[in-house]
This record gives C-alpha cells, sequence and structure tokens, in this order.
C-alpha cells in the first residue's frame, strides 16, 4: 500500500533501538518533492512547502505514551496535531499524529518526547 | 462586451449527462480520510477526469466537497487552511489559485487538529483553446482560428487554458465580444458553454478573454 509506508519501520523501531522514541511517516512526498524520514539516521528533510504525517512509538512498549512534538524553530518546520487515522490492522495502533511543513527553506532540530524518552531529528527545509 | 462563468458549478442535468457527471474525480487525502471531490463544470473534462490531480490554472477557483472515511462517524465541523496563500487561499470550502507552485492544504477540524491534506499545484495559463460542442458534441472538437459559417449556423463554445502545454483545470470568468454584428453572442443553457449564431453575412472577429489572455477566432458568414 502506497500509503502508510512508515507502518513497516514502526517494528524495526520497536526492536533495534533500546530505550527510545521514533517518528515515522505515515505520508509520502508529492511528485518532485521531497519528504524523508530517516528513523535511524535521525534525519528530516522536507522540501519547502511540503507537508508529511508523522506518528510515534516508542521501546517501552510502542504505545508513545503522553507524546509531545516541537521545532526548535517554527518558522522553518510548523508542527500541526492530526487527527489519527483509523488503521485496520490488530497488530498496531496509529496513536498520536502530526503533520510536519516545511515552512521555510533552513536547518532546525524536531524533538519528540514520550514518557519513554525523547529523541531528536537534525530537520533540513530544501528550496524546491 | 458578454462575460461568462465557467464551470463554477455542474448547472444544467443535460450538461452532466453529456460529461460523465458533477463531481470531479475524487483525490484522496494523504491520511486517507478524505477524498476531495472538486465541483466541476459539466464539461470540464480535465477535472472530471484527473480532480485535484491536474494543476489549478493561476487565478481560477475550485469548490470541494469531501467524502470521508472515518469508520463509524459523520465529519466533525471542518474547514480548509492553505499553508500558503501566496500559492492557493482557501474560503470556506473554495480554493483560489494565486500564483503559480504548490501548497498543502489542510482540513482542520473544530478543534483546529488536521484531520487530511492534500498538495495542490499552480500554473500561469500561458494560452486558450476553444472547443466547439456544437459540431462535436462528446467531447467538444477544437476549432479554426478562421472558420466560415451559414447563416444560422450556431456555435457552442468553451474555453480551455493551457499551462506548459498542459490542460488546467479551476473555474473562471470569460469575456466575449464581437467586432460586427455577423454573429450574435449568449449565454448557452449550459453553464460554461457560450453561443454564437450566425445572423448576417460578413466578417466577424470573436474574441473571449480568460486569466489575462485572449483568443480570437476570425469568422466568414456566408449565405
Amino acid at each position: 500500500m502506497r500509503r502508510f509506508a512508515g507502518f513497516a519501520s514502526l517494528f524495526v523501531g520497536l526492536t533495534a533501538a533500546g530505550c527510545g522514541v521514533d517518528l515515522n511517516p505515515l505520508t509520502e512526498a508529492p511528485p518532485t518533492r521531497v519528504a524523508d524520514l530517516d528513523p535511524a539516521g535521525e534525519t528530516i528533510a522536507l522540501s519547502h512547502g511540503v507537508a508529511l504525517g508523522v506518528s510515534c512509538t516508542d521501546s517501552c512498549d510502542g504505545a508513545c505514551e503522553n507524546p509531545v512534538l516541537f521545532a526548535a524553530d517554527p518558522d522553518v518546520v510548523s508542527v500541526r496535531e492530526a487527527i489519527a487515522p483509523s488503521v485496520d490492522s490488530p497488530w498496531f495502533e496509529v496513536g498520536e499524529v502530526w503533520v510536519l511543513l516545511g515552512a521555510q527553506p533552513g536547518r532546525t532540530e524536531l524533538t519528540v518526547r514520550s514518557d519513554c524518552g525523547d529523541q531528536v531529528y537534525a530537520v533540513e527545509v530544501l528550496d524546491d | 462586451m458578454h462575460t461568462r462563468s465557467k464551470l463554477a458549478f455542474c448547472a444544467m442535468a443535460i450538461g452532466a449527462a453529456a460529461a460523465g457527471g458533477c463531481g470531479g474525480g475524487g483525490s484522496p487525502g494523504s491520511l486517507d480520510q478524505i477524498d476531495m471531490q472538486p465541483a466541476c463544470g459539466g464539461f470540464d473534462e480535465v477535472c472530471l477526469q484527473r480532480g485535484l490531480d491536474a494543476p489549478m490554472a493561476v487565478g481560477s477557483s475550485l469548490t470541494l466537497g469531501l467524502d470521508f472515511n472515518l469508520g463509524g462517524s459523520a465529519a466533525p465541523q471542518l474547514s480548509l487552511e492553505s499553508q500558503d496563500l501566496d500559492v492557493v487561499d482557501a474560503e470556506a470550502m473554495t480554493v483560489t489559485a494565486q500564483g503559480e507552485g504548490m501548497a498543502a492544504l489542510y482540513v482542520v477540524a473544530d478543534d483546529d487538529r488536521v484531520l487530511d491534506f492534500v498538495h495542490l499545484w499552480t500554473l500561469e495559463a500561458d494560452a486558450l483553446k476553444i472547443r466547439d460542442y456544437e459540431h462535436d458534441p462528446s467531447s467538444g472538437g477544437l476549432i479554426d482560428d478562421e472558420s466560415t459559417l451559414f447563416v444560422g449556423e450556431l456555435l457552442r463554445l468553451d474555453v480551455v487554458p493551457l499551462g506548459a502545454e498542459q490542460q488546467l483545470t479551476g473555474a473562471f470568468t470569460m469575456e466575449w465580444s464581437s467586432s460586427s454584428a455577423a454573429v450574435e453572442i449568449h449565454d448557452d443553457p449550459i453553464e460554461g458553454l457560450t453561443r454564437v449564431r450566425a445572423t448576417s453575412p460578413g466578417m466577424a472577429i470573436v474574441t473571449v478573454t480568460a486569466l489575462g489572455l485572449s483568443r480570437e477566432l476570425r469568422l466568414e458568414v456566408v449565405q
């Protein structure tokens, strides 16, 4: 399925890491634009103007309890809470969802925090 | 001067029947929770076939209908929110292309959370083409820039904007005029179409202006 491509990485994040929290991509970039979220490399690249749906998982119980997501510079990447899509799967729930937007070209940091821990992502918004 | 609004809505049942319906091709939101259906004019084939996948012409508008894929629930109160007002603005359920580019369009619930989103593309129109549905009712054949009509003959015309050689979508206002009384210009009963009727022998230059562009037809009317 084209959408929710990040679910595959959800389990990787749960099993490969120690105690920690990860973001997972739920959507894809439009053609010719970039929306790359690399949980292992802890990087996010977004084209200017592109929105990316993300959810979080953690290595405690996967539930990502009481998550908070914030950007060091919200002028570069804006964070908006979203309503989680329902997923027909017995294996997982999507949990909290946000939409990231490459608001203007530049670099900043994005922190995801849950009861399980913190994770900081280096974000680059590309001018294209 | 004759002003006509192109394709603000699917006005006539005959138009809908001819072209396959009012609603455009649904464009699913990125989160798969909403299908966004632009309200297409009966003859806006780009809108009907490609929905929001086609670029919008700068200066044009589309009114969106929302179909929900929410299990066990109707939809909450929603609004549209453009993330780049230089490219697209949104008022109520209508989006208007303001400039070239790409913009994320959020569908926002009444608690300010995003329910779904799409990316819209816009292009400046760089040419207009004119189609005639009188002689090609199914698909609207392109009309030559110079044509000969018999007195009493009718053309039923619409205008398609092109940008970078692809057809653009969106509703817009167009103005029709004639240089002489050899032809008369009237509204067609079907929204989006304009009638040009040959009334007396002579030459007429019919001009349509839309989206900052114009296109002329040189018509010779013969007995």
